[in-house]
């Protein structure tokens, strides 16, 4: 009989002890297995999405808006802007800004945002086509791996789009007239482009030609804008152009303010927004993780305690183990390996419990679809978390075993 | 089997001490150590088992000069050597009567030998408790499987601590029989360790402690 098997048979003596201190461990393990799953996933996300993007220029209104809007695809656009004003920062010798990406976000198909933009797309990205290739023209879509699987799109199909963000949407209704056809399928990136539809500007406007053909608005009536270059040459409105810079001087780190002092537009840093966004759910997890502490200090303090109450009880036992040739070395690992066990199982069930808790919850908060939140992943570093239940485990019950094995044997023998 | 001489014991405490007499004993005898409530005997025994050292004195057992080995080398010689009777048996409580004994022969650095154990309940006449946890057995029969524990390792010095306080007549020429059947079956010599005057009829050989 060695340690843990020995170990395991002083815990099944006591079920209800046992189940009770491995809840407690499993809820704390649980807890910060949970909170770290979510937390480094969620950063990890917006740090996977942030692409080379330096400055977004978009319509004035929310800036944390802004960027969640066109960098993550989250939240609704601040507004339209105008070529006219973005032409000279999509100007190829700008002295500033080295590369620029237009979108136009506000359609939807099947669930999935549709964006217009360019050609540019594919490099600002570093994106891999799996099958078919890019748009040559208006009305031809380019899909996001996950947008292909879920629908069971190939090369070829055709879709109609909703207008609107939200499914959900009162006034959304379907460009029926429309629809688009499949011209090539992305391979899978790990990033937001994953989940959606990539299709020309101009197939946006002409989507959008009849709602605002009351209106005065200059329409496009020519040859699809395929890149930047021809988006120079027309006149429209896009919803952003994400920028990066040549350089880090005080040129480009004036520019965005001198963008929001003298234009119409708004320059939004999308690196300090998302600074700002992490504080606020920082604060979160800070508290949870907190929580998830304290937790774990009072599961070591149930463990110590019904361990200390245990070897009271089995003091008679120790003293006759002892009696019969068991060294104090032996008595003292048969004691710590019981509170390791009963401390690394706990741990164990309760990180098994965070992931499928999180993949029970994940359909319905939909963490996967807007913030790349897996149950089957592991945050980095979570092989941790047994060891260190386990030596938590082990600390707990080495006081209890030294208070045990320090009693007399000639003593407690001779007490009848 | 067993010699002292001029043994001296005093407690870490400095409050007690003890002299005791010689005594002498046989291999495959038995010997009853007679006296008061306090005045040693449970130390002299204690002595004996190798789990106190004495203080002066010279102490043999099983021809192993007890007072000259280290801590660790009196772990391993109690294991192989001595077998203990206590008044009240206890157990490890998570542990069946069989894995008790099996552990007990593991300590001791011997094969776990299972139908030695089931022999031994049988002489006991326990051996329908094998599998049974110790907190269902009735008093006698946790008497008698503590003494298959202590049996259990073929020790050449049996120890018994007042086996029979709070025992009736009938129950007390009970245990005294039968410790004195199972030691003198297997060639082990017993010692008990009593303020029973009862067990005076039972044993040739005395020491009386006062």
């Amino acid at each position: 009989m060695n340690a843990l098997h020995l170990a395991w048979k002083n815990l099944c003596h006591r079920p209800l002890n046992t189940t009770f201190n491995i809840l407690l461990m499993a809820l704390s393990g649980g807890l910060i297995t949970l909170g770290f799953l979510v937390s480094t996933q969620f950063e990890d996300h917006f740090g996977k999405n942030l692409g080379p993007a330096q400055l977004v220029l978009s319509a004035k209104g929310s800036p944390l808006q802004s960027v969640l809007c066109n960098l993550f695809h989250l939240d609704a656009p601040t507004g339209n802007i105008s070529l006219e004003e973005c032409r000279p920062f999509l100007n190829p010798r700008h002295p500033v800004i080295a590369q620029s990406l237009p979108l136009a976000i506000g359609d939807q198909a099947m669930g999935s945002r549709m964006v217009g933009t360019t050609l540019e797309y594919s490099s600002w990205y570093k994106l891999q086509m799996a099958e078919g290739r890019w748009f040559e023209g208006d009305f031809q879509a380019v899909l996001g791996s996950d947008v292909a699987r879920k629908n069971k799109l190939r090369i070829g199909d055709r879709f109609v789009s909703d207008h609107g963000l939200a499914a959900t949407d009162l006034s959304s209704h379907q460009h029926a007239d429309d629809s688009f056809v499949v011209t090539g399928i992305l391979l899978a990136s790990g990033t937001v482009s994953d989940r959606l539809i990539l299709v020309t500007v101009s197939s946006y406007w002409a989507l959008h030609h009849e709602e605002h053909a009351a209106d005065d608005e200059p329409h496009h009536h020519g040859p699809p804008c395929l890149t930047n270059e021809d988006l120079v040459a027309t006149n429209g409105k896009i919803t952003s152009l994400l920028c990066s810079f040549r350089g880090r001087n005080v040129q480009s780190l004036n520019f965005g303010r001198n963008v929001n002092e003298n234009t119409s537009l708004m320059a939004t840093s999308p690196a300090i927004e998302i600074n700002r966004l992490y504080e606020i759910t920082g604060n979160a997890a800070s508290l949870l993780s907190n929580v998830a502490y304290l937790l774990v200090f009072l599961a070591l303090l149930s463990l110590f305690i019904s361990l200390w109450q245990a070897m009271e009880d089995r003091r008679y036992e120790l003293a006759l183990l002892r009696f019969a040739g068991a060294r104090p070395g032996q008595l003292l690992r048969w004691t710590v390996a019981e509170s390791a066990l009963l401390s690394l199982l706990g741990v164990l069930s309760g990180m098994l419990a965070a992931h499928l808790l999180l993949a029970l919850l994940n359909p319905s908060l939909g963490l996967e679809a807007r913030y790349g939140i897996r149950a089957d992943r592991l945050f980095p570093g979570e092989w941790l978390v047994p060891l260190a239940g386990l030596a938590a485990g082990m600390l707990a019950g080495l006081l209890p075993a030294l208070r045990a094995l320090r009693s007399d044997i000639h003593h407690t023998l001779s007490e009848g | 089997m067993l010699t002292t001489s001029h043994l001296q014991y005093r407690y870490p405490d400095n409050e007690r001490s003890f002299v005791f007499p010689d005594a002498h004993c046989e291999a495959g005898a038995s010997l009853l150590v007679h006296g008061p409530s306090g005045c040693g005997k449970t130390t002299w025994m204690h002595l004996i088992a190798g789990l106190l050292r004495p203080e002066k004195g010279e102490l043999f057992v099983a021809g192993t000069a007890l007072h000259t080995l280290s801590p660790k080398e009196l772990d391993a010689f109690r294991a192989s050597t001595v077998g203990l009777v206590l008044q009240k048996p206890h157990f490890l409580a998570a542990l069946t009567v069989q894995e008790n004994l099996s552990l007990f022969q593991q300590l001791a650095g011997l094969r776990i030998d299972k139908s030695h154990i089931a022999e031994l309940l049988e002489a006991l006449d326990v051996v329908d408790q094998l599998h049974a946890k110790p907190s269902r057995l009735s008093q006698g029969q946790a008497q008698r499987i503590g003494l298959a524990r202590a049996l259990v390792n073929h020790p050449q010095l049996l120890l018994a601590d007042e086996p029979t306080s709070g025992l009736d007549d009938t129950r007390t020429a009970l245990v005294a029989k039968m410790l004195l059947e199972q030691s003198s079956k297997r060639g082990t010599t017993l010692v008990l360790v009593s303020h029973d005057a009862r067990l005076k009829s039972f044993f040739p050989n005395e020491i009386a402690f006062s």
